[in-house]
């Protein structure tokens, strides 16, 4: 059961915080061996600061020593630069300060606020360190609130050229992920991209690395934000540069894009092809059974191993940290789809053979059947019970349609042609 | 006749020559005439060079015509004989006042071709049988020139000349046959240059031992001051003495050949015997030689060593050095070093010198190394690498100046100026060299091949040595790069059957070594092509293909130099080879079309220099002959024209059958059509004989919708034997190649018949096909969702119910027609609406990007009809401009692509 599992190929993309749900995710369902995922998990904790909840791992058995002291060197720490930060915090609540910086604008590049922070309240760029050590230190010990709110002040007084902005960025982000708060962690995730795109790396290699990376993250922001799903088509399959990231270094996100494009009501219709052709292209690196199932449905034209492939994708989804949600959601959309092929190819179709092909019962499959046709209108198909058979309209085209079609949007084509043709012409002369 | 005649000329250009000499003398004779014969001997070079007056103009205009002249005589031509005679005439009178005023007299080679003319005619006159074979015009010409040159030596009053002459005719002595001629004269002048110099270095250095054949000309020559001197005022017979005296010259210059060869079988002698190092037979030979000897008393140290290797090294690159006498002059210091023991240090340098003395055997870069010198050189930069593996006492770099050298002083490492890796990629050329010249259908070759074992040997000691010393410092970082690029290129072309995996994992590492330390991209790119092939050969297609696309090599290869574009050429067809044997048809296709569409597949590939081209010049047709890639490296093409044919087979056929309807069909492959056209033109078809025909023979199978005819075309005993055996994994792929053939078969049957039927069964089509059932319901599925095929599955009763309707003729052009327009629309918002930008990756799925396209283009030209087909060039055209790469831009460069 593990096989299709994700987690691991995840891991390496994330950050340890990020992965902490996920594998917290992953226990209950028993699809590893649980003893190594605990231990998994305690050291995955152990890295990070957050010594109570490691504790917690050892469910009341005895806590070694070395994390005691660990804990109150930690304490320590925490105390030390609490210290430092407050001045600097106090400073940064001034309303005037923070009105300003809400209003600043990324083009100034931050030096304004910094400027005038030096000027009139004594501000130094050593407190603009502390700051981001600070917030580090607080996302480790897993406290994400003051984590972001720092991280927003340091991101808006630092230049976009200091070599810890992007951390900032990518902390920022993690912070809102971790407390839920989709809409500002949608925020920031833009104005990362934003920034990553922008390509102030060095080497082509790192940029898709980042790229890889913002996918990964993105996905915990719009599997969980409304209308998050568009999204992940529009970045994921139709930006050029984020598809060569995932098929260089993150294949496997191909699932997660597949279910977007299924379950996506709007985009469906044109990102489909697309979609099947990397997963066609991709399909020596990666295979799943959601992919597979697009591929048996649009490739192979294979019916029965696309329902074969079907019911294993509700266990994947079903185990998948992101995709649990929408598994209802797919499995309406996958019928659909399997439905709509059906009925581009077939005249007559009994209603028992659709009944298997989409798993349900026969009864339930008419009514189903009779859901579709009224609400989408399908043209043509009806139902004869008697036989137990759908019937689709045969709509052959005749060879006069057939001309008329072609010949249809001629005229409006030359008419553009003629207006761009026009256009570029007075411009010319204006030009002249 | 001939033969006389054909003496005669010879003897002419001789005298010509000569003859030129003595008139530059004249000119400046009043002082130099008379003196001493060494004078002569040496700098007549110079002399001639400061006189090029209007004479010398005269000169040659006047032997060019006496040369015409000789070229009809030869070809009985007398008209043009005629015609070259008047000519003749009027520039001799034009000639006459400038003779006049420089003091010349009639130049003798003028008599000498009057009377080889007069006696022509005179001969023909007489000889009535070879009178009568001649051509009307030329019978008519003879009586014409034979009248004209009499009276052309009476008006002129020549005949008491043409009497001198006749009276002494040149001598038979001196005539050389005509080819043998013309390369003394390209020899002289550097064999003067290279000996006179040496001559008078010897006469003032050690005039002891100069060899004898040289007295011998001295003492021939005494006699002739005298004649000269006393003869003078009669120019007539001075010139003739003169002429005399330029006959012993050429004598003595043939002799000094002869001289120059004896001392070369000399010298080889000599070699041998230094090798046996006893002996003294040879010692009338070397002056040089003598210079490797010690004087007996003096102790040899380090600074006497240094100093005889300077000596001996000064004379490296001159002319009058003897190649093989230098290297023998170096192995005999080395051995005396060795035997003295003067360290490692001086040992390593003198054995570097050997090195590149042995390579400067050659004069010529374009010449290839002996194969005998070859294995030595090998051996010696063999030992020279495990010297330096063993100790780490002596660094060789090129980054040291000479002056930091340190070759005798053992307390502190040895430094050395040199490069053994440039040593070794110089011998990997000279290895390519000699395979490049050597028959390849000869067992010469295999006992040549057989020294790439060495050499891949030895390329990998050199590659352990630079990770062994990397850390010192001591390499060029390009160097390094070239030694890794070298084991590549020994590597990237042999398929290795057992220990792919090592192999390849030593691929990779060498791969990733370039990737990261080359700077200047060729080597990269270089690197990735030979990566990519390897991957090919080895059947990854997913990773070579992926790698190439990455490589984004399509898209800059058309700017790269010739060399990289024949490996692209390389790689890209073994990876189309790749796809077929993966069943990629597409792929394959497209990536085989690439060099089968040109028809010059073998020039592409480098297996040929093209002889269709235009001209070439001799410079050009050598460049293209020393990067034709050895015979062992060669790509079958025969089996890849195949494969490409196949490939067009299963694509176009099925193509073909859906556009019955349309006018003008889309080709997806040229050559293939030209191929199908070309049988169909055949008034008697035969059985298949070579592989083509087979496919063409399969290619009208299937078109009739008989698979199994089909596949008993493409699967035989003798494609077996031609193209099937030849994959390592022949079944598999056969298996493929049937496979497609049925369901390909299905399809053209399907699309070929859908007007005949209303209803097929499914089951029946599963039989006739020897598909399953669910392999033919995914066909047909794909087709009608892909619209090619109108009709509809029926479920219940499993059957295939056809809507297609043969359109009426009214119908047909209408659709036609709306085609039609639908394109030129297409095409005016091309013109008009500039693309973005289409560099880079070109999404998923084409794995061309550039290429594929341009090729769209192309179709499109093709299909429209006559008016369009200008509308679609000048889209390309302007394509060009606007994306990083179009269609005319990089059509260009790709007709170069060859060479």
């Amino acid at each position: 059961m593990s096989t299709f599992d994700l987690t691991q190929r995840m891991a390496p993309f994330l950050d340890l915080h990020l992965i902490i749900p996920l594998l917290e995710f992953i226990e209950p369902r028993g699809i590893y061996d649980e003893k190594s995922l605990t231990e998994m998990h305690r050291q995955l904790l152990s890295k990070t600061n957050m010594i109570d909840s490691v504790i917690e791992t050892y469910n009341g058995k005895p806590i070694p020593a070395a994390i005691e002291a660990k804990k109150k060197q930690i304490i320590k720490e925490r105390d030390e630069l609490k210290s430092k930060v407050d001045s600097v915090v106090a400073i940064l609540e001034i309303p005037e300060v923070k009105e300003m910086m809400d209003n600043n604008r990324e083009r100034d590049g931050n030096v304004r606020i910094l400027e005038h922070l030096t000027q009139n309240h004594n501000f130094t760029v050593d407190m603009v360190d502390t700051l981001f050590k600070y917030s580090k230190f607080m996302y480790e010990c897993g406290n994400y609130t003051v984590a972001s709110v720092c991280l927003y002040y340091y991101r808006n007084l630092v230049n976009q050229a200091d070599p810890n902005y992007l951390n900032a960025l990518y902390g920022k982000l993690a912070s809102e992920i971790l407390l839920q708060e989709w809409e500002h962690a949608r925020d920031d995730l833009l104005k990362l991209r934003a920034y990553i795109d922008a390509n102030p790396f060095d080497t082509e290699w790192e940029l898709v690395t980042q790229r890889a990376w913002l996918m990964h993250w993105a996905l915990f922001v719009y599997y969980n934000y409304p209308k998050g799903r568009d999204e992940i088509i529009e970045m994921f399959l139709n930006q050029q540069p984020y598809l060569n990231a995932i098929q260089v270094l993150a294949p496997h996100l191909l699932r997660y894009l597949a279910v977007a494009v299924v379950t996506s009501k709007s985009r469906q219709k044109n990102s489909l092809k697309d979609l099947v052709k990397v997963i066609d292209i991709e399909r020596h690196s990666y295979k799943d059974p959601v992919t597979d199932f697009l591929t048996c449905l649009y490739i192979k034209y294979d019916f029965d191993e696309a329902q074969e492939m079907l019911q294993k994708c509700e266990e994947v989804l079903s185990n998948d940290f992101f995709l649990t949600a929408v598994l209802g959601d797919f499995r309406e959309s996958a019928r659909l789809l399997i439905f709509e092929m059906f009925c581009r190819i077939h005249q007559c179709i009994t209603i028992e053979m659709l009944a298997r092909r989409l798993n349900m019962s026969q009864e339930e499959a008419e009514r189903w059947i009779v859901d579709l046709i009224r609400t989408y209108r399908i043209e043509g198909a009806k139902i004869d019970s008697k036989l137990g058979q759908v019937v689709m309209g045969v709509k052959s085209v005749s060879i006069h349609e057939q001309v008329m079609e072609n010949t249809k949007r001629l005229t409006l084509r030359a008419q553009q042609i003629a207006l761009q043709l026009e256009k570029s012409r007075q411009e010319k002369v204006k030009v002249n | 006749m001939s033969r006389f005649f054909r003496a005669k000329g010879d003897s002419d250009s001789e005298t010509e020559s000569s003859e030129d000499e003595v008139e530059d003398q004249k000119v400046n004779k009043s002082a130099k005439f008379r003196d001493d014969l060494d004078f002569m001997a040496g700098p007549e070079d110079d002399v001639k060079r400061v006189v090029r007056a209007q004479k010398d103009k005269k000169f040659d205009e006047l032997k060019s015509i006496i040369k015409q002249n000789r070229d009809a005589k030869s070809n009985k031509d007398l008209n043009r004989l005629l015609n070259g005679f008047d000519s003749l005439a009027k520039a001799f009178k034009s000639s006459k006042n400038v003779f006049q005023q420089q003091n010349v007299t009639i130049p003798r080679f003028y008599i000498r071709s009057l009377v080889e003319v007069e006696d022509y005619v005179n001969n023909l006159w007489e000889d009535k049988e070879a009178k009568a074979a001649l051509s009307k015009n030329n019978a008519k010409a003879l009586p014409v020139i034979r009248q004209r040159l009499k009276k052309y030596v009476k008006d002129e009053d020549l005949g008491k000349l043409i009497a001198d002459y006749r009276a002494s005719p040149d001598e038979d002595g001196y005539e050389t046959p005509e080819d043998e001629d013309d390369d003394d004269f390209e020899e002289i002048p550097e064999a003067k240059t290279e000996k006179s110099p040496g001559k008078q270095a010897d006469k003032a250095a050690d005039s002891d031992s100069d060899s004898d054949s040289d007295d011998g000309d001295s003492s021939n020559w005494s006699s002739e001051p005298d004649t000269n001197s006393s003869d003078d005022e009669d120019s007539v017979t001075k010139m003739e003495q003169l002429r005399r005296y330029f006959l012993k010259k050429e004598f003595r210059e043939d002799s000094k050949d002869d001289k120059k060869g004896d001392k070369r079988k000399r010298v080889i002698k000599v070699k041998e015997v230094v090798e046996d190092d006893d002996d003294d037979s040879w010692t009338p030979v070397s002056r040089e030689k003598s210079v490797v000897h010690f004087d007996p008393k003096e102790e040899v140290t380090h600074d006497v060593m240094i100093k005889k290797l300077n000596e001996v090294m000064s004379a490296r690159g001159k002319r009058t050095t003897d190649r093989n006498q230098h290297v023998a002059n170096l192995q005999k210091l080395l051995e005396v070093s060795e035997e003295k023991n003067l360290g490692l240090g001086i040992n390593v340098k003198i054995s570097f010198c050997i090195i590149s003395a042995l390579f400067e055997l050659n004069a010529k870069i374009s010449d290839f190394m002996e194969y005998e010198t070859f294995m030595k050189t090998l051996q010696t930069v063999n030992r020279l690498l495990d010297l330096l593996i063993e100790t780490d006492k002596v660094k060789l770099s090129v980054t040291y100046a000479e002056e930091d050298e340190n070759l005798k002083d053992d307390t502190q490492e040895y430094r050395i100026q040199g490069s053994i890796l440039i040593a070794v990629q110089r011998l990997d050329g000279e290895l390519a060299k000699i395979l490049q010249n050597a028959d390849c259908h000869s067992n010469d070759y295999i006992e040549k091949l057989k020294a790439e074992k060495d050499m891949c040997q030895l390329i990998e000691k050199a590659e352990g040595y630079v990770e062994l010393r990397g850390h010192l410092k001591i390499f060029d970082e390009h160097e390094v790069c070239k030694v890794y690029m070298m084991r590549i290129e020994h590597t990237y072309y042999k398929y290795q059957d057992q220990n792919e995996k090592e192999v390849g994992k030593t691929m990779d590492y060498l791969c990733n070594k370039i990737y990261s330390l080359d700077k200047e991209k060729r080597l990269r790119q270089r690197a990735m092509l030979c990566h990519v092939y390897w991957l090919a050969v080895h059947d990854q297609w997913h990773r070579a293909r992926d790698l190439l696309l990455m490589s984004h090599m399509q898209a800059i290869v058309d700017h790269s130099d010739v060399d990289t574009q024949i490996l692209y050429n390389r790689t890209i067809c073994q990876l189309g080879l790749c796809a077929f044997r993966h069943g990629f048809i597409r792929e394959a296709h497209q990536g085989l079309s690439e060099i089968q569409n040109t028809q010059r597949a073998k020039e592409l590939l480098a297996q040929a220099v093209g002889t269709r081209q235009h001209e070439k010049t001799a410079e050009q047709e050598k460049i293209d002959r020393s990067r034709q890639v050895p015979y062992h490296m060669h790509i079958n093409v025969e089996l890849m024209e195949c494969v490409y044919l196949i490939c067009s087979m299963l694509l176009e056929i099925p193509h073909m059958a859906s556009c019955e309807f349309e006018m003008r069909r889309r080709m997806l492959s040229r050559s293939f059509h030209y191929q199908l056209k070309q049988s169909e033109k055949a008034s008697l078809t035969g059985p298949p004989e070579n592989t083509r025909e087979h496919v063409v023979a399969a290619s009208k199978a299937m078109l009739n919708g008989d698979w199994k005819k089909c596949k008993d075309y493409i699967v035989n005993d003798k494609m077996n034997q031609k193209v099937w055996n030849l994959f390592h994994n022949a079944e598999t792929v056969k298996g493929m190649v049937v496979r497609r053939i049925q369901e390909e078969s299905l399809r053209t049957y399907l699309l070929t018949f859908s007007t005949v039927y209303t209803t097929v069964n499914l089951k029946k089509l599963a039989d006739l096909f020897e598909l399953s059932k669910k392999d033919v319901h995914s066909i047909i599925s794909k087709m009608i969702i892909q619209e090619e095929l109108s009709a509809t599955l029926d479920e219940p009763t499993d059957c295939l119910i056809m809507h297609r309707v043969e359109p009426s003729r009214l119908q047909m052009l209408a659709l036609n027609l709306s085609d039609k327009l639908q394109t030129l629309a297409e095409n005016n918002e091309q013109i008009l609406e500039p693309r973005t930008g289409r560099g880079g990756y070109q999404g998923p799925g084409s794995w061309f990007p550039g290429r594929n396209e341009r090729q769209g283009d192309k179709q499109k030209g093709s299909g429209g009809f006559q008016g369009e087909r200008r509308g679609g060039q000048g889209q390309d055209g302007k394509r060009g401009n606007w994306g990083s790469q179009g269609g005319q831009q990089r059509r260009h460069p790709q007709k170069q692509r060859a060479f």
